[in-house]
């Protein structure tokens, strides 16, 4: 017997800037289901907190290990709280992080890749495919230097 | 009026400055500029300036611009495009600490390769490129959100028969 109509809950997760905006683009193929958004700056929550509930968990990347560890320790909070069906993400790091977070909790991942890589994945993308269930870039020429890595157009 | 934006993570001073010094020169005579400086320390003297935008302002400013001067992040970039707006980009670089990496400088290439933006590589291009935004027109963009969205939704619903 199939279930098609169980409602999903779903995490949306991006930083704020060019990411969250890619993020929108594609947030229509969750309609039906429970979305959970969660960003990374105050500033970009404001239209959203309208749409489901938003966590903002601050910003961090690569050079700052510490605050790495301190964003990663508020996604698995998410998560535990949270118990996601699904994440998805458009990156960056704390997005990484938060995919990997519900991943940990039993959720199927979805990476589309920020629009930005025009030449290979992101190093978030790079980190996250193999955990990803479904891995999309914005860019032919990128897919195609990676298995398992999607094409099939650009959200902006 | 032209939007100056550089985003709200890292500092952009170079571009900044430049925007200020080429306004105290009388480039921008009889054209508002407004700069959105972000987090750096120089504040602009010769224009109006805030240090972040929420998404709403960033938007209603983006859309009463004639042109669009930034850093090569996406999010400006997709505003940009989405409105159809002249757009200036000066790619952040690394050796210079203004990003984790170079991507902006590829994403630059690649935009302005097709057609969408101008992009100024050397900070003393700026007021030239400036010069060339006057008559530039981004060139249409073969964007398909509905297919990624397809994509997607075919995916969830894999996910709905299970358990």
């Amino acid at each position: 017997m199939t279930h098609e109509g169980r409602r999903l809950r779903v995490c949306l997760a991006a930083s704020s800037g060019g990411h969250l905006e890619q993020l929108l683009r594609f947030a229509s193929a969750f309609d039906g289901h429970e979305v959970v958004f969660v960003t990374t700056q105050a500033l970009a929550q404001g239209d959203l907190t309208q749409r489901g509930r938003t966590y903002v968990i601050g910003e961090c990347n690569r050079e700052h290990p510490l605050r790495v560890a301190v964003v990663f320790r508020r996604c698995m909070e998410i998560a535990r709280r949270e118990r996601f069906d699904i994440v998805a993400s458009t990156g960056a790091a704390p997005g990484l992080l938060m995919c990997v977070a519900a991943k940990l909790g039993g959720a199927k991942v979805i990476w589309v890749d920020s629009i930005a890589n025009v030449e290979r994945l992101s190093l978030s993308g790079r980190l996250v495919r193999p955990i990803a269930d479904l891995v999309l870039s914005q860019w032919e020429s990128v897919a195609h230097r990676y298995r398992g890595v999607e094409y099939v157009g650009a959200v902006i | 009026m032209i939007l100056v934006t550089v985003g709200t993570l890292l500092p952009f001073d170079r571009l900044v400055r430049e925007i200020d010094r080429l306004a105290a020169d009388g480039h921008f005579v009889g054209e508002e500029v407004f700069v959105q400086k972000g987090v750096g320390g120089y504040e602009p003297k010769h224009v109006r300036w805030t240090e972040a935008l929420d998404r709403a302002d960033f938007r209603r400013l983006a859309t009463s611009s004639r042109a669009i001067v930034s850093h090569a992040g996406m999010g400006t970039i997709i505003q940009a495009l989405n409105q159809g707006k002249p757009m200036l980009v000066v790619p952040r670089r690394r050796h210079l600490r203004e990003n984790v990496n170079d991507h902006q400088l590829a994403t630059a290439r690649r935009f302005e390769a097709d057609g969408q933006v101008l992009a100024a590589y050397d900070i003393s291009e700026l007021g030239s490129k400036l010069a060339a935004l006057a008559t530039f027109r981004p060139a249409p963009r073969d964007a398909r959100p509905d297919l990624v969205v397809a994509r997607i939704s075919s995916f969830v619903r894999t996910q709905t028969v299970r358990s």
